[in-house]
């Protein structure tokens, strides 16, 4: 088959996965992530509410390995969607669309997102 | 040259005139988000304990209880609109993807309901 050198559609064993596409998919799966969290901010602002019994029940689950680990990726979370929140702001006003921008620009708010995401949990410490 | 689908101009009911409004209110929730959730990291990085009275006397600030109102009510909102796209997305099947709208809706309401509950609970000291 002659294609002059055009450009394929992708095929799996030879697609080089875009970091675009890596943001991208983040920025839902970390949405996602967050309204699973807003459960646990509800439930955390009522226990406080019901008293120190209920409060202190729930206390010892959010204290294993699993629930550190879970507000560590909440915490991620929180922060990448941020960052690229922003730069979805500034796509929305029609800057930044250049295929080396839009590279540039996702590696800038993952970067970011794990800076920010360190500082929180060495300001927590 | 008209844009409108054949059956669109036979009908003639025109644009429904809210093509943009699920894309603006979910910028604008966002800009929102943007403020108060860096407020509440902060907050949360710098509160002294997670103990009972340290909630309490975080949640029990009028300062913070409104703002924690205003992040509730617009993270339920925000979190609303784009979980409706992930199911607009993935949930195939008009009665499914409907049912599915309609329990998302009732419980993104009850948590903001319960949350707002709570925060005036414990500024009142109730």
């Amino acid at each position: 088959m002659s294609n002059n050198g055009r450009p394929l559609s992708p095929h799996l064993s030879i697609y080089r996965w875009p970091i675009t596409m890596t943001t991208s998919i983040l920025h839902r799966a970390t949405g996602v992530a967050m309204s699973v969290g807003f459960v646990v901010l509800a439930g955390w602002l009522l226990d406080a509410a019901l008293g120190a019994e209920t409060y202190a029940s729930m206390m010892p689950y959010l204290d294993t390995i699993v629930g550190k680990a879970l507000f560590v990726a909440w915490s991620f979370a929180f922060f990448f969607h941020l960052s690229n929140g922003v730069r979805h702001l500034i796509w929305d006003s029609g800057r930044g669309f250049e295929k080396a921008q839009a590279n540039a620009s996702a590696w800038f708010v993952l970067i970011l997102a794990f800076v920010l995401t360190a500082l929180f949990w060495w300001v927590r410490s | 040259m008209s844009l409108r689908t054949p059956l669109g101009q036979v009908l003639g009911r025109g644009s429904a005139k809210e093509g943009t409004g699920h894309f603006f209110a979910q910028r604008v929730s966002g800009v929102g988000l943007l403020l108060l959730g860096l407020w509440f990291a902060c907050s949360l990085a710098t509160l002294p304990g997670f103990a009972h009275a340290d909630a309490l006397t975080f949640i029990g600030a009028p300062l913070n209880g409104v703002l924690l109102v205003l992040l509730v009510v617009a993270l339920a909102y925000h979190s609303y609109l784009g979980i409706q796209v992930v199911i607009e997305d993935y949930v195939h099947g008009h009665g499914l993807k409907l049912l599915s709208l309609i329990i998302s809706r009732f419980a993104h309401s009850f948590l903001t309901v319960a949350a707002i509950y709570a925060i005036i609970r414990i500024g009142l000291g109730a």
